[in-house]
């Protein structure tokens, strides 16, 4: 009857009323679980099906310090996060959405007049943001009070309105800088970098503390960890005409830098518009290579499998590396996703948080 | 004129227009929880301490009680503000060593001219002490009461009044009408008068939490009495 039919209507457009509360009240849950295995993970960037058993934290990192003039890499991508561990590892895997392999950081081309000219481009900071890498990286609490509460935000100091960062000019040299407040409190990075470190399948293991003055540490708060040995050098020659070595093997696509298997005196029978790495790697030794990782980009989705020691032992380990020693407790951490930029970073909001199950 | 006499189109068209007002006062209902709670999603019932913030202190302390609460790093450095702002705010060493230390590492951020962040806001520069007078004042600046008041009164009474219109065209006795009717104008001039008392007493906290509530209470129960009245109460034969 038409009775029934307007109470249908009526009751209909009450529940829809009441599902759209229904959806304010959804709580986010932004926990990672940790799931305990007894097999080991193979790092090679790609999923094996051992991953099935966790469960994926999805992430929307749409968020940009800064506009950069000469930037056209992703505003907006979903990191799926998972995580496993065993008696004394732990593992993630990392997967998300980026249209563009980006491999070409600084590389030296040979130019039509023979000429070796290494290829840059700087925004109005100062830093590249076409001829860099894809990056990846983590922050987790070590001891830094509100880091729970606002995540990357409690280290993050751009530069004011005349230019200054704790009262030092930075006009031109950089978007901000990272620094906790007081001595003692510190932040673990880990930077994975594409280019430099994926093919030594390493990440680069870092950390903030509360430095504020490029007098005492050039990177003000951030340091790399403490290590006996590796690293990367930038690939010139003498005079800075051109490249120092070369890649034994050169297959000009996928090896930006120099690895020692590789090395080689560079000599020149390349033709017009072939491109040298412009920049060599080590793995590091000690507590800066203390963390293994290997990336994949395939189909315009990066996966990146990473492996640490729950607890990680060496100089300054404690102050320097997050350690998930009271597996009961949560461990605040946030993410961020670098689309070719050397310091635009797409970011989130607030902390996330690791608990094992 | 009586509502359940209309016709069908008739009343579809007020049902339409009082579903939206209903989700229109859910939507205001569930940012004043969001503004007024520690939570940043999902209903949340507002906590009195955030809403005297808001009215009774002043601008930059209030928006870091609770607009602002979730970039302030440690709830102690609400208390160094608000004591620089007690003292007169001063442009001393407490100002420069204290709070502006607190201001560059939590605010300037977004705060700030020349800032690209996402979710900046140039227009409202903390940049220094001249920026920061500017929000000092307790309670709502005279200026930003008078325009959100303004925008408030004129507002909401053009929905009140053709909520209230066509709640009097129900077949509901008449003294139920008139205790709705009053209730909702009654409230919006308390609540709106208690904005500006609250710079001189925190106690109209309560009094704004309380007949914002009733207001909005007033304004759901009329919209849903009505839409009953429009598809149910068909039975009676127009009385009087
Ligand atoms: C992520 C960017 C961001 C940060 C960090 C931030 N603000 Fe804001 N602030 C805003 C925006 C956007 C607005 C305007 C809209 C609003 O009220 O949310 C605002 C508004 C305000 C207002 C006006 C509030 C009102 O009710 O009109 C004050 C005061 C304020 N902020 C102070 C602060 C203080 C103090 C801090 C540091 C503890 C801070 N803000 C940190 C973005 C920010």
């Amino acid at each position: 009857m038409f009775e029934t039919t307007h109470k249908k209507l009526f009751i209909a457009s009450v529940i829809l009323l009441g599902s759209s509360l229904n959806g304010n009240l959804q709580a986010a849950e932004n926990t990672l679980s940790s799931i305990k295995i007894d097999s080991t993970v193979i790092l090679d960037g790609v999923a094996e099906p051992l991953w099935q058993k966790a469960s994926a934290l999805q992430v929307k990192v749409d968020k940009l310090p800064y506009q950069a003039n000469n930037y056209s890499g992703i505003k907006e991508t979903q990191v799926s996060l998972k995580s496993l561990y065993d008696n004394e590892h732990i593992y993630f895997l990392v997967q998300y959405s980026d249209p563009t392999k980006s491999l070409q950081r600084f590389p030296w081309q040979k130019q039509s007049d023979g000429q070796w000219k290494q290829l840059k481009d700087k925004d109005q900071t100062g830093h590249s943001n076409n001829y860099y890498e894809d990056k990846f990286a983590f922050f987790w609490d070590i001891k830094a009070p509100g880091f729970a509460k606002k995540g990357c935000a409690v280290a993050c100091h751009l530069v004011n309105d005349d230019g200054k960062i704790n009262g030092i000019d930075q006009k031109g040299k950089t978007a901000g800088r990272k620094y906790t407040r007081r001595a003692g409190e510190t932040l673990d990075m880990w930077h994975w970098k594409s280019v430099r470190m994926n093919p030594l399948g390493i990440i680069d293991d870092q950390f903030v503390d509360h430095v504020k003055d490029p007098a005492v540490n050039k990177n003000w708060g951030r340091h790399g960890d403490s290590k006996t040995g590796g690293g990367y050098v930038n690939n010139t020659n003498k005079d800075k005409s051109g490249p120092a070595f070369m890649n034994r093997t050169q297959d000009g696509l996928n090896d930006f830098t120099i690895v020692p298997s590789q090395k080689t005196p560079f000599v020149d029978t390349f033709k017009s518009g072939d491109l040298i790495p412009g920049i060599m790697s080590e793995v590091f030794t000690g507590s800066r290579g203390d963390i293994w990782a290997k990336g994949n980009w395939e189909n315009g989705v990066w996966t990146i499998e990473i492996k640490r020691k729950l607890v990680t032992t060496g100089d300054k380990a404690n102050s320097q590396d997050v350690q998930f020693t009271d597996l009961s407790k949560i461990y605040p951490f946030a993410i961020s996703v670098f689309d070719n930029s050397q310091i635009n970073h797409v970011y989130h909001d607030g902390s996330l948080a690791l608990s094992f199950k | 004129m009586r509502l359940n006499g209309l016709s069908f189109h008739s009343k579809l068209g007020l049902s339409g227009f009082l579903m939206t007002i209903m989700l229109g006062l859910l939507s205001a209902a569930t940012l004043i929880g969001l503004l007024y709670s520690s939570s940043n999603s999902g209903f949340n019932i507002p906590e009195i301490d955030k809403v005297k913030a808001k009215y009774s202190e002043s601008l930059l302390v209030g928006a870091m009680k609770s607009s602002m609460y979730q970039h302030v790093t440690v709830d102690e450095d609400i208390g160094v503000v608000e004591k620089w702002v007690k003292d007169g705010a001063p442009d001393n060493d407490y100002f420069n060593d204290e709070v502006m230390y607190i201001i560059e590492a939590d605010c300037q951020k977004c705060h700030s001219r020349t800032s690209t962040m996402t979710g900046a806001i140039p227009s409202m520069p903390l940049n220094n002490y001249d920026d920061l007078l500017t929000y000092t004042e307790k309670g709502y600046s005279w200026v930003h009461m008078a325009k959100s008041a303004h925008i408030h009164l004129l507002g909401i009474a053009v929905v009140m009044v053709l909520v209230t219109g066509i709640f009097s065209l129900s077949s509901f006795p008449s003294m139920p009408k008139t205790v709705l009717i009053c209730t909702a104008w009654s409230m919006l001039w308390l609540d709106i008068s208690a904005w500006w008392m609250a710079k001189f007493s925190s106690v109209f906290a309560y009094v704004i939490a309380g007949s914002g509530a009733l207001e909005i209470t007033a304004l759901v129960l009329m919209c849903l009495l009505s839409l009953y009245d429009l598809w149910w109460k068909k039975d009676k034969k127009l009385p009087e």
